[in-house]
């Protein structure tokens, strides 16, 4: 293990193209791990998975006009999530029924379009994503996505700190609780879209969620969530791209299977909250 | 002539499945003092606070010193009931209170020295000091309700209103957040406040409001809290009550 992972350091100065997978990782864990804490505490977890899904159509779509997949997969995402509100919103039909409703319709027409013109779309890399062979120009529209996202949540960290907390009195105190809840909902889209071409459609709300999830049970302070989460998503993603690369492993599945393990040695052993640990406590 | 603080016109409130929750209410306000919001369960006194508040749609005029009340959103707090909030949420009492900083601060400004001293004073005001680095979450149900007052406090607005901030706490907490309510009345801020029990009336409330699904009567405690006022509202309660 010891040697591969000198080997993956050499390797590492030596290709540019795992120099460029590594930056690329690093970058979009960041932006993912940080989106995802705000996702986390509103609850937004399957909307992620919802979004992830319904870009499918337009990743099809836009290999079909020979356009940025960014772009198709931008406006199918925000479509459905619109369209998840809107049934929620004009119906008795709770918000989980209308996330299956929506999402499942999308996803059906994002395989029928990707089965037709399947010559041109390589299914695989869509739903299992593949950072290794990332573009110079996919490589370039992370950063720059990943950029905006943690520009925004920067600039707007007390309002959307309060509209996750406390809406009402977001809204009641003249807030622009509006403008932040679709800020939220196009930082989800975006990033998701960026993340499709590191783990694919059926992993992404993986790396979404679970790094936040992790930081949630470890910590009591927003700022402090966002760090631990960063710091996981970071790890886990350059363990899943050393392992990827040493093994010849698909990279997304493996930073999948890294975050997953740190969930699972917290939600087990860490001193506040674990398993393990209160089930001691309540021994003694 | 100065403008009521608090003008309601027509406001009419009804929920989706079609129900009138409140209709037709009128009402008038002068800036200060300490307002109780009295009426049975169902009556509509939250719907009420929601609909000034503009967090229910409604028709009608809210006017807040003669202008719409969207205008002037800053210039109000309102402190819901504690059952609304997220315990697990990671936030500790301190942040918790600096959020009440957020909204005279304007976008894109963070909390300064000022703002974070002026949070230590409002948790000294309500004896959280030593709570000041918990997370909500590991506060009792008194503690948790003396943070919302201490937020309210730093939000240093003009008309506060609360919705029945003493329900599941303890009386020590309940006689300190009365103690500071009166206290800024005194100083001439507005607060509105529903609440249920009403032994306490007297002793806490310089003015009432009666609801029943519209506003049936308003004006100092003295002419409001009387038999044949509270009969309207509560035909058989009153009696236990004025006894």
């Amino acid at each position: 293990m010891g040697q591969s992972f000198f080997e993956f350091f050499r390797y590492l100065s030596e290709y540019a193209f795992l120099q460029n997978a590594l930056s690329v990782s690093i970058v979009l864990s960041v932006a993912y791990s940080i989106v995802g804490c705000f996702i986390v505490l509103r609850g937004l977890a399957l909307m992620g998975d919802a979004i992830s899904h319904a870009v499918l159509p337009g990743v099809a779509i836009s290999y079909l006009l020979q356009i940025s997949y960014f772009v198709g997969a931008v406006v199918f995402g925000l479509m459905a999530a619109l369209g998840i509100g809107f049934v929620k919103e004009n119906s008795k039909i709770k918000s989980d029924s209308s996330i299956g409703i929506v999402f499942s319709a999308f996803l059906a027409l994002g395989i029928l379009l990707v089965t037709k013109i399947q010559s041109s779309v390589n299914l695989n890399n869509i739903l299992f994503g593949n950072v290794l062979t990332i573009t110079n120009e996919d490589r370039i529209l992370t950063y720059v996505v990943s950029g905006i996202v943690l520009l925004a949540v920067a600039l707007f960290y007390k309002e959307l700190l309060l509209t996750t907390f406390d809406e009402t009195m977001a809204k009641a105190s003249g807030l622009p609780v509006k403008f932040i809840n679709y800020m939220v909902m196009i930082m989800l889209t975006l990033i998701t879209v960026v993340s499709l071409q590191t783990v694919g459609v059926i992993l992404v709300v993986s790396l979404l969620i679970t790094p936040a999830a992790t930081a949630y049970l470890l910590t009591n302070k927003l700022s402090s969530m966002l760090w631990v989460s960063t710091i996981i998503g970071v790890v886990s993603a350059i363990i899943g791209l050393y392992l990827s690369a040493t093994y010849n492993l698909p990279s997304g599945v493996v930073m999948v299977l890294a975050v997953s393990c740190i969930f699972v040695l917290v939600f087990l052993f860490n001193r506040k909250t674990g398993l393990v640990w209160n089930k001691l406590r309540l021994r003694i | 002539m100065k403008p009521y603080l608090l003008e309601l016109s027509n406001l009419n409130v009804s929920y989706p499945n079609g129900i009138q929750a409140l209709s037709a209410v009128n009402l008038k306000i002068d800036e200060g003092g300490l307002w109780g919001i009295l009426g049975p369960n169902g009556s509509g006194k939250t719907t009420l606070l929601k609909a000034i508040l503009g967090l229910l749609p409604h028709n009608g005029k809210v006017l807040f010193r003669a202008q719409p009340i969207k205008k002037s959103a800053k210039q109000i707090a309102y402190v819901e009931q504690k059952g609304d909030f997220d315990m697990d949420f990671p936030i500790t009492v301190f942040q918790c209170v600096l959020t009440g900083t957020y909204p005279k601060l304007g976008l894109f400004k963070k909390p300064g020295s000022s703002e974070k001293q002026a949070v230590l004073n409002a948790l000294d005001k309500l004896g959280l000091m030593q709570f000041k680095n918990r997370q909500i979450g590991q506060l009792s149900g008194g503690q948790f309700q003396r943070v919302l007052i201490a937020r309210m406090l730093v939000q240093n607005a003009d008309l506060i209103f609360l919705d029945e901030p003493f329900i599941g706490i303890d009386m020590e907490s309940e006689a300190l957040i009365i103690h500071h309510l009166k206290q800024m009345a005194l100083n001439g801020h507005t607060i509105i406040m529903v609440h249920h029990d009403l032994k306490a009336v007297r002793e806490y409330f310089d003015k009432l409001i009666l609801v029943n699904r519209t506003v049936v009567d308003y004006g100092a405690t003295e002419d409001i809290f009387i038999g044949e006022k509270l009969k309207q509202v509560f035909p058989y309660y009153h009696e236990v009550v004025l006894a």
